[in-house]
C-alpha cells in the first residue's frame, strides 16, 4: 500500500511538516495550495467590500454628495470586477475544492500538483495587475465592459483590467482541468460515482462550466483590447462591428459564471444538510444529475440578459422559456434537501445556520430570478435595483452563505483547531439579518423604478428611506463577515484541538486526522460504504454520543 | 344645398393640405439648410451617375456585341462554363478607366487562378462609338500586362451598339452621363463578379481590387467550382459586406468555428477520460461490495 511517510511519535501534519516562507509559496500541496488561495480570495473580499461600503456610503442620501459621478462609476466597476472574478469565482473551488476533493475521493493529491501551484500564481498575477490598474485610475464601464462604451469612448484602464481577468481566467481553467482529472482517475478502491459525495458531482460540473465558459470571455477580452487598441471592427458599429455580439460573447460566460459560483455552494450545502440532520440525502441521483443539468442548460439561456437589447422576439421567448427550464434542476435540489430535512434529527450548529440561509435566500434569490426570466416583467425592471437585488441573493446570499458555512464545517479539518461555536452562531445570524436588511430594500426600490449604477437620485428624494436601511444592513452585514476572520484566526492559536470527526460526519475526509498529513491518508482508503450513512454511524455504537456537538 | 357645402369643405381641404405639405417641405428645407451636416449634393452633372447594386440580378445573355476581332457576339456565348469578371469602361478614357483596366489586371495577376482557365474576363465599352479595332488595340495592352498564357482565350474586349449598351448598364446598376463639353464619359468604376450562370454575385468598387478579395469573390461566384476546401474554409471567415464593397473577417463566424473546436477539444477529453475508467476499472472495486 502506498504509505510512504516514516510516523513520528508526535503527529505530523500538512502544517507543521516544513516551515519558512518557500515551503509555502513552491509547495505543490493541494492543502497549503488551498490555504494560500484563501488568504488571497480573503484579501480581495475586503478591496471589494470596501468599494461596496463606499457605494453604500453615497447612496445614504439622495445627493450625490460623497465622490463624484466619474469616481462612483469606478467603485461599482471595480467592486464587481473585484467581487466576481477575483472573490466568487475562486471562492469555493480553489480553497474548499482544492482542500476537500482529494481527501473527498481519498486521493494524496490533485493530479497535476504544479499546474495547481500554477494556477495560484495566475491568479496572483492577474490579482496584481487588477490592483494596479485600481491604483493608476481603475475602469468605469461597469464590469460588464459593454462595447462600444469599453472600446470607443472610455478612457480608463481597459485593456489592464481585462488582462488582469484573462490572466486569472486560466488560474480558473486550470483549477477545472485538475478537478476533472482528479474526479476521474484518483479516486480510492471502491470510490464508486454513485458513491462520491454530492459536494465532488457539483464540482466535477462546475469544473466543465469552467473549461467550456471561461475561454470564450478570455476571446471576448482580448477582441475588446483588439478593437481598443487596433481599431478593428469587431463591436464598434462604427467600424463596422456588432454591438450585440459583444453581449452574447459576454454572457455566454458570465451567465454560466453565476453557477460556477452557485453549484459548488449548492454542493457544501448538501455535505451540511446531511451531516445535521442525521440522514441519507434524499433523491441521492437526482441531486447529483441536477448539478450536471445546471451546467449544461446554464449555457443555454445566457441571451435573457439581452431582453431590451434589440435581440428578436423569436430568441428572446426561446431564451425565456430555457430561462424557466434551469430553474427545474434547482428547484429538484431545494426540494430533495427540504424532504433530507424531514424526520431528520436536526442539530442547529453555526455551518446548518449558515445552510438555512442558504436554503431561504437561494429560494428568494431564484424565484425573483423567474420575474427577470418573464418578457414582459424583465422590461419594467431591466436596470433597476431589482435586478441588483435579484443577483445579489444569489451570488451573496447564496454563494457566499455557502462558503461561509463550508468555512465553518471543515475548519477544524483545515486548521485541527475548533472554532467558538458561540460567537460563530452570533456571526450566522448577524450576516443572515444584515444580508436581508441591505438587499431585501433594493428589491422594492427596483420595482418602485430606482435605476442601477445611479449615483444621485435627488429627484426622487422617496426613495431614501430604503437606501438608508440598505446601508445600514450593509454596514450590520460587515460586522458579520469581519466576527469569523477574528475568531478563525483567534481560534488558530487558542481554539480547543479539534478532533479527527468533530461533527461525527460521514466522508472520508472525516477519517484522516485533523489537521490530515501531507499525503491525506496514513494508508490508502478503500471504500465499501454510501454516501451519507448516517443511519450506520449513528446506529450500531451506544458508546458513542450520536450528536456533533 | 348639401353639395355646395361637400364642394367647398373639399375645396378647403385641399387648400389645407397644400399648405401643410408646403410646409412639412419648407420645414424639410430649413432642416437640410440649419440642422444637417454641410450639404453632400453632388453637382447636377453627377447626379445620376453612380452604380447601384443589383445582387443576383441576370445578366440579360442575348444583347449582341461585337469583339475585339469584330465578330459579332451575344454576352450568353460566355455563359455557363465559369465565373467571369464584368467591367464596363470605355476605351477611350483619358481618366479612370484605364487605371481600373490596369488595377484588374495588377490584381489578377496575384490570384492564383488563371484567366481563360478557372475565370474569364468581360470588358465592355459602354461608348457605343467606340470600334473592335481600338479594343484590340486595347485587349493587346492589357493582357500582355496580365502576362500569363492564355489569357488571350479568356479575356474579351467588346463594343456595342447603344441599344446593348443601355440594356447591359441598366441591368446591372451602372449609371454614367455624357459631359459633351469635354467629350468624355462621368461614371463609376467598378468591376462585377458573375457566376457561370450569368448572375451578378459582387461588386467591387474602385480601381484597386485587393486580391484576397477578388479570389474569394471568385470562389464564391463558382459555387465550388473553383478553389480547394481551404478556400472554402476562408470563404465562411470572411463575408462580403455590400456597404463597403469588401470581405471583412467575420468575427463571429471565426468564434463559432473556435466554439466547435473548443467543444470538440473537451468532448474528447471527458469521453477518452470515462473510455479509460471503463477499461481501466483497478481502482474501484465492484459496487456491489458492501462490509459493515
Amino acid at each position: 500500500m502506498a504509505n510512504p511517510l516514516p510516523q513520528p511519535v508526535e503527529r505530523e501534519n500538512y502544517l507543521n511538516k516544513e516551515y519558512g516562507v518557500w515551503s509555502w509559496l513552491l509547495t505543490t500541496d493541494h492543502k497549503r495550495i488551498a490555504l494560500l488561495y484563501l488568504l488571497s480570495i480573503t484579501f480581495f473580499f475586503f478591496i471589494g467590500g470596501f468599494f461596496a461600503l463606499l457605494i453604500r456610503l453615497e447612496l445614504l442620501t439622495p445627493a450625490g454628495d460623497l465622490v463624484q459621478a466619474d469616481t462612483y462609476n469606478k467603485l461599482f466597476t471595480m467592486h464587481g470586477m473585484v467581487m466576481v472574478f477575483f472573490f466568487l469565482i475562486p471562492s469555493i473551488p480553489a480553497v474548499l475544492g482544492n482542500f476537500l476533493v482529494p481527501l473527498m475521493v481519498g486521493a494524496k493529491d490533485l493530479a497535476f500538483p504544479r499546474i495547481n501551484l500554477l494556477s495560484w500564481y495566475l491568479y496572483i498575477i492577474g490579482g496584481v495587475m487588477m490592483l494596479h490598474c485600481m491604483l493608476t485610475g481603475g475602469v468605469d464601464t461597469g464590469w460588464t465592459f459593454y462595447a462600444p462604451f469599453s472600446t470607443a469612448f472610455t478612457n480608463t484602464k481597459i485593456v489592464e483590467a481585462g488582462l488582469a481577468i484573462f490572466v486569472a481566467g486560466f488560474s480558473s481553467i486550470l483549477t477545472g482541468l485538475n478537478f476533472v482529472v482528479t474526479i476521474h482517475r484518483m479516486r480510492a478502491p471502491g470510490m464508486t460515482w454513485s458513491r462520491l459525495p454530492l459536494f465532488i458531482w457539483a464540482h466535477y460540473a462546475t469544473s466543465i462550466i469552467q473549461l467550456l465558459g471561461t475561454p470564450v470571455i478570455a476571446i471576448t477580452i482580448v477582441l475588446v483590447a483588439a478593437e481598443r487598441t487596433l481599431h478593428l471592427g469587431i463591436f464598434d458599429p462604427k467600424l463596422g462591428g456588432d454591438p450585440l455580439l459583444f453581449q452574447h460573447l459576454f454572457w455566454f460566460y458570465s451567465h454560466p459564471a453565476v453557477y460556477i459560483m452557485i453549484l459548488p455552494a449548492m454542493g457544501v450545502v448538501t455535505e451540511i444538510i446531511a451531516c445535521f440532520s442525521r440522514k441519507r440525502i434524499f433523491g441521492y441521483h437526482f441531486v447529483a444529475l441536477s448539478s450536471i443539468a445546471i451546467a449544461v442548460f446554464g449555457f443555454l439561456v445566457w441571451a435573457h440578459h439581452m431582453f431590451v437589447a434589440g435581440i428578436s422576439i423569436y430568441a428572446a421567448l426561446v431564451f425565456s422559456f430555457l430561462s424557466y427550464a434551469v430553474a427545474v434542476p434547482s428547484a429538484i435540489k431545494v426540494f430533495n434537501w427540504t424532504a433530507t430535512l424531514y424526520k431528520g434529527s436536526i442539530h442547529y450548529d453555526a455551518p446548518m445556520l449558515y445552510a438555512f440561509g442558504f436554503l431561504g435566500l437561494f429560494t428568494i434569490g431564484g424565484l425573483t430570478g423567474l420575474f427577470l426570466a418573464a418578457l414582459g416583467i424583465d422590461v419594467h425592471v431591466t436596470d433597476t435595483y431589482f435586478v441588483v437585488a435579484h443577483f445579489h441573493y444569489i451570488m451573496v446570499g447564496g454563494a457566499v452563505m455557502g462558503y461561509l458555512g463550508g468555512m465553518h464545517f471543515w475548519w477544524p479539518k483545515i486548521s485541527g483547531r475548533l472554532y467558538p461555536e458561540g460567537w460563530a452562531r452570533l456571526a450566522a445570524l448577524i450576516v443572515f439579518i444584515g444580508f436581508n436588511l441591505t438587499f431585501f430594500p433594493q428589491f422594492i426600490l427596483g420595482y418602485m423604478g430606482m435605476p442601477r449604477r445611479y449615483y444621485d437620485y435627488s429627484h426622487m428624494p422617496e426613495f431614501q428611506v430604503l437606501n438608508v436601511l440598505s446601508t445600514a444592513g450593509a454596514t450590520v452585514l460587515g460586522v458579520g463577515y469581519l466576527l469569523p476572520m477574528i475568531y478563525f484566526l483567534w481560534s488558530m492559536r487558542y481554539g480547543k484541538p479539534a478532533p479527527d470527526n468533530p461533527w461525527n460526519a460521514a466522508g472520508l475526509e472525516w477519517k484522516t486526522t485533523s489537521p490530515p498529513p501531507t499525503f491525506n491518508f496514513e494508508e490508502e482508503p478503500v471504500v465499501t460504504w454510501e454516501a451519507y450513512n448516517y443511519d450506520e454511524l449513528d446506529a450500531p455504537h451506544p458508546q458513542e454520543v450520536p450528536v456533533a456537538r | 344645398m348639401i353639395g355646395p357645402i361637400r364642394k367647398n369643405s373639399m375645396f378647403a381641404a385641399r387648400v389645407t393640405l397644400t399648405i401643410a405639405l408646403l410646409a412639412i417641405s419648407a420645414w424639410g428645407q430649413m432642416n437640410n439648410g440649419i440642422m444637417s451636416p454641410p450639404a453632400n449634393s453632388r453637382p447636377p452633372r453627377l447626379e445620376n451617375v453612380g452604380i447601384e447594386q443589383r445582387l443576383d440580378a441576370q445578366v440579360p445573355p442575348d444583347l449582341t456585341f461585337r469583339d475585339e476581332t469584330g465578330k459579332a457576339v451575344k454576352l450568353g456565348d460566355y455563359f455557363g462554363r465559369k465565373p467571369m469578371i464584368l467591367n464596363l469602361v470605355y476605351y477611350n478614357c483619358t481618366m479612370l478607366c484605364g487605371e481600373a483596366l490596369a488595377g484588374l489586371a495588377g490584381a489578377m495577376r496575384l490570384v492564383k487562378f488563371d484567366v481563360g482557365n478557372e475565370f474569364d474576363v468581360i470588358t465592355v465599352s459602354f461608348d457605343p462609338r467606340e470600334t473592335p479595332e481600338i479594343a484590340a488595340a486595347k485587349k493587346k495592352d492589357f493582357v500582355g500586362r496580365y502576362g500569363r498564357p492564355g489569357a488571350a482565350a479568356g479575356w474579351h474586349f467588346l463594343t456595342g451598339p447603344p441599344e446593348s449598351v443601355n440594356a447591359l448598364t441598366k441591368a446591372v446598376g451602372f449609371q454614367y452621363q455624357y459631359d459633351p463639353k469635354i467629350n468624355q464619359f462621368a461614371h463609376a468604376t467598378a468591376i462585377m463578379v458573375l457566376t457561370p450562370q450569368g448572375r451578378i454575385s459582387r461588386y467591387f468598387y474602385g480601381v484597386d481590387f485587393p486580391p484576397k478579395d477578388l479570389r474569394m469573390g471568385l470562389v464564391e461566384a463558382s459555387q465550388g467550382k473553383i478553389g480547394n476546401a481551404v478556400d472554402a474554409v476562408l470563404l465562411y471567415c470572411y463575408h462580403y459586406n455590400p456597404e463597403t464593397g469588401k470581405y471583412g473577417a467575420v468575427v463571429a463566424n471565426i468564434l463559432r468555428l473556435g466554439a466547435v473546436v473548443t467543444i470538440l477539444i473537451l468532448g474528447t477529453f471527458l469521453f477518452i477520460l470515462w473510455r479509460m475508467e471503463r477499461s481501466a476499472p483497478r481502482r474501484t472495486l465492484p459496487s456491489g461490495a458492501r462490509a459493515s
